[in-house]
Parts: C-alpha cells; sequence; structure tokens
C-alpha cells in the first residue's frame, strides 16, 4: 500500500476513534440551539462558517444571554487563540501547495491537530512516509461533514426528546480527552514530568478561574514551564 | 457576527502556517510548541473532572467513572474508548439509580 496516496484515508482512519465524542458534541450543540430558541439555519451556519466547537458553545451562551455584540466577539476570539499555536505547531510539517494549505487552515481544529501529531509522533523511525497535510485534510474533513450533520440532528432531537439533558458538559470533555492523555502519558515517558507538573498547575488554576481563561492560562504556563522540564527530542531533518 | 468570527479563526490558524518567521525558529520557540498538546489535553481533562466552575467537587458520580475507567483505557489503549466506555456507565447508572 502507498501510505503517501492513502494518508486521507489514514487522517479519517485516525479521526474515527473520536467520532463519538464530535456526534454526541454535535448533538448536544444542535439540541442547545434549539432550547435557545435560534433558527435552524443560524444554528447550522455557525458549523460550517466558524468551525470550532467550544467558542461556538460560548457564543451560543452569550447570544441567549445578551450580551453586546463586541463582548461575544471577543470571547469567540480569546477562545480560539490556540489556534495560533497549532499552525506555528504544524509549519514545519506541512509542504504543501497554498491552495491546499488554505483547506489545511480551515481544517485546523484541536482533533485534527491532535492525530496529525499523533501520527507524526507514531511514526518516528518507521520507513513508512506519511503526508502529514493529507492526514489533516482526511481527518479533518471527516470531522467537519460530522460535526455539520450530528448539528442539524441535534436540532431536530431537540424538538422531540430531551435525553440529553441530564449528561453534564464538563462529563463529556474530560471523557473525550481523557483517553488521549493517558494515551500521552504512556507513550511519551520523558515528557512525564512536565505532564505531572502541568496537571499541579492545572488544579491549582482551577480554584481561581475556569473556562476559556483557564484553557489560556494553561497552554502559556505550559509554554514557560516547558523551557525547564520539556524533553525537546532532535529528530533527523527536522532542524532547528 | 458570524462571519467576522469565522475569518477570524481562519486567519489564526492559517497566519503562521503559512510563514513562521526565523527569528521564532529557535529550541525555546519549539519547546513550547511541542508542550502545546500535552498541556491542551491536561486542560481539557483534570478541570472539567475535578472541578465544577471553581469549586472542587469530586465527590460525584461523574468524578468516580472517569477515575475507574483510567486503568481500563490504559489497559486496552484505545484513546476513543474513554468516551463511549464512560458514558455508557453514566448513563446506566443513571437509569438504574434514578
Amino acid at each position: 500500500m502507498n501510505w503517501e496516496e492513502n494518508s486521507y484515508y489514514y487522517g479519517a482512519k485516525l479521526m474515527f476513534p473520536i467520532l463519538p465524542s464530535v456526534i454526541i458534541f454535535g448533538l448536544i450543540f444542535g439540541i442547545t440551539g434549539f432550547t435557545s430558541n435560534l433558527p435552524l439555519y443560524l444554528v447550522s451556519s455557525m458549523s460550517y462558517i466558524i468551525f470550532a466547537g467550544s467558542s461556538q458553545f460560548l457564543v451560543l451562551v452569550l447570544i441567549t444571554q445578551d450580551e453586546p455584540l463586541f463582548a461575544i466577539l471577543f470571547a469567540g476570539i480569546l477562545i480560539n487563540l490556540r489556534h495560533i499555536f497549532y499552525g506555528a505547531a504544524l509549519h514545519h510539517d506541512l509542504k504543501i501547495t497554498k491552495k491546499k494549505k488554505i483547506l489545511a487552515a480551515y481544517l485546523l481544529t484541536d482533533e485534527a491537530y491532535l492525530i496529525t501529531k499523533f501520527a507524526k509522533k507514531s511514526n518516528d523511525g518507521e520507513n513508512i512516509e506519511l503526508n502529514l497535510s493529507n492526514i489533516l485534510i482526511g481527518g479533518g474533513g471527516l470531522l467537519w461533514i460530522s460535526w455539520n450533520i450530528t448539528t442539524i440532528m441535534g436540532y431536530f432531537i431537540g424538538q422531540n426528546t430531551n435525553i440529553f439533558n441530564e449528561i453534564p458538559t464538563n462529563f463529556i470533555v474530560a471523557a473525550t480527552f481523557l483517553g488521549y492523555l493517558i494515551l500521552q502519558w504512556d507513550q511519551s515517558p520523558k515528557e512525564r514530568r512536565f505532564i505531572f507538573i502541568i496537571i499541579l498547575l492545572s488544579f491549582s488554576l482551577s480554584f481561581i478561574i475556569d473556562g476559556v481563561y483557564l484553557l489560556f492560562f494553561t497552554l502559556i504556563i505550559g509554554m514557560l514551564v516547558a523551557q525547564l522540564f520539556f524533553p525537546l527530542e532532535t529528530i533527523e531533518g527536522d532542524e532547528i | 457576527m458570524f462571519v467576522i468570527l469565522g475569518l477570524s479563526t481562519f486567519l489564526m490558524r492559517a497566519t503562521f502556517l503559512f510563514h513562521f518567521p526565523t527569528r521564532l525558529n529557535n529550541e525555546n520557540i519549539r519547546k513550547a510548541l511541542e508542550s502545546v498538546p500535552s498541556s491542551l489535553l491536561v486542560a481539557l481533562v483534570i478541570p472539567y473532572t475535578f472541578f465544577v466552575e471553581t469549586s472542587i467537587s469530586i465527590f460525584r458520580i461523574e468524578v468516580l467513572i472517569l477515575v475507574a475507567s483510567v486503568p481500563v483505557i490504559n489497559y486496552f489503549r484505545k484513546p476513543g474508548l474513554s468516551l463511549v466506555l464512560t458514558l455508557t456507565a453514566l448513563m446506566l447508572i443513571n437509569q438504574f439509580y434514578k
């Protein structure tokens, strides 16, 4: 099998285990859109125009609370700031045309970034040549389709039932990414000291701040702490 | 508003994807960037598991389920299993103890 030609498929394959959480998130977002008394076209348009789950939820909540426009925009931009780092982290890995980069940038969500980085890490030392941009586009494309379809489905489900109303959103977020954190801990023994320190820091920060601010500050502090405790491995061909 | 937000999101994703200034290509910057996945995962798991807003709340069935699922997920090494397993457990417990 020519892995380079099949990397769109490989990207979709890597995204597949994440799909259950994406589907549930999409359904809950659609349900939330309905219960917020917003029309379907508005709710579904958020999923393909913004295409960023956490900011979509935040914007939806702020709209229903009649917050000023500038506050909604500011909050939405703030929660998406982490995407700047994703682009920077993948800059050297994606050697593609500008047109393809535009598509990759549009599809660069948390999940697409994670599977791309995971694919790169898993492939280190292997003889298989992977096209990481194709992996990102393949996985991101599948995510886009799933997210948009389930948003619409969730809206219609919201009209007819309330079975998801009792499941806390916090639980879904934690459950979704718990598996990946365990995998990261297991597959990166050199990073464990860094991960442990960030866990302590995140736990401490959680007493003071929450939501988007906690996410943002954890990333910033993590970057600073990384200077002391993060083991940078030099990969052949990946020059500093 | 959605268009502005969507455009800003796209620009944030695309900025450094298209052009990464050479002066940023050093060991410190790379360390910072490589730390993002682990930090992101921790930020999405720890506070959402043990806290409700800024109050610690560990005596909940959700916390018990998440903590109990760790050895199971570690054994199977399937990250996608975490949501399916824990959600199923939560819905079953809610159903039987309602």
